[in-house]
């Protein structure tokens, strides 16, 4: 959802949640309610995140389009370790940068 | 035969790299908006043919047979589990079916291969593999009908 990729992408460079809540020039706890997706930013919001962490709008909000699928080696029922899926987020964010389609 | 996988994959306009994923992930198929398809293996699976050629046939699958699913909280949301579930057997059976078409099967079963493991050579897969091959309806029907050319 919105908020975790908000999350993650903040995490990725090292920022705090009023650095966020700073550029967007509203209060800390705004930045803290999308990240728990307690609260909806506006279209405007999500264009200028979308711009500033260099992603696609479609990748903040639309997820029909996305396929990924994992081998493992366990059980594909259980919960992947937080170590794992950070290391998934990292790919897809080399993808999104190296293998962008032309089309 | 990594590479001939590899080619197929390349060939169907499917990106191919490797990458260091955590354990227990050790591939993916990832097909993002406006980026290509992509497969990405640990590097060290090449260590192991048989394996190798399962998962990445079974990743193949899912370009062909998962595209257009939503499976973007495969990690995290429970409700999508059954989902993904069915799409990993539909990638699976796609794979099985790539690499053990039900003619070859057949004309190793005439050859004289007689056990799992043969099949398993035979194919150059693991014998996990070869045992969901042989649960699929067109072998069990096969195997219905010619009982005394099945051992396995």
């Amino acid at each position: 959802m919105f908020g975790d990729k908000l999350k993650f992408l903040r995490n990725m460079r090292d920022l705090k949640q009023k650095d966020i809540a700073k550029l967007l020039n509203v209060s800390p706890s705004t930045i803290g309610m999308y990240e728990q997706n307690r609260r909806d930013p506006d279209t405007e919001t999500i264009k200028f995140l979308a711009n500033y962490f260099e992603v696609t709008t479609d990748y903040l909000l639309d997820e029909k389009n996305i396929t990924i699928a994992a081998n493992r080696t366990d059980d594909p029922m259980n919960d992947l370790p937080p170590e794992a899926i950070e290391e998934i987020e990292r790919f897809k964010e080399f993808v999104r940068h190296k293998y962008k389609s032309d089309r | 035969m990594i590479d001939s996988l590899i080619q197929f994959a390349i060939d169907s306009e499917i990106e191919v790299t490797t990458w260091d994923f955590k354990p227990p992930v050790r591939a993916i198929y990832i097909h993002l908006p406006d980026s290509k398809p992509v497969i990405a293996y640990c590097p060290k699976l090449e260590n192991d043919t048989c394996l190798f050629r399962t998962v990445f046939s079974e990743e193949l699958g899912h370009h062909f047979t998962s595209v257009g699913h939503a499976l973007p909280k495969e990690y995290y949301n429970y409700a999508d589990r059954l989902v993904i579930s069915k799409a990993e057997y539909k990638a699976m059976r796609w794979g099985a079916n790539f690499l053990m078409p039900i003619s070859q099967l057949i004309y190793a079963a005439k050859e004289g291969n007689k056990e799992i493991w043969q099949i398993a050579d035979y194919f150059t897969v693991t014998e996990e593999f070869v045992k969901f091959r042989l649960s699929l309806p067109d072998y069990q029907e096969f195997k219905t009908a010619n009982r005394r050319l099945c051992s396995f």
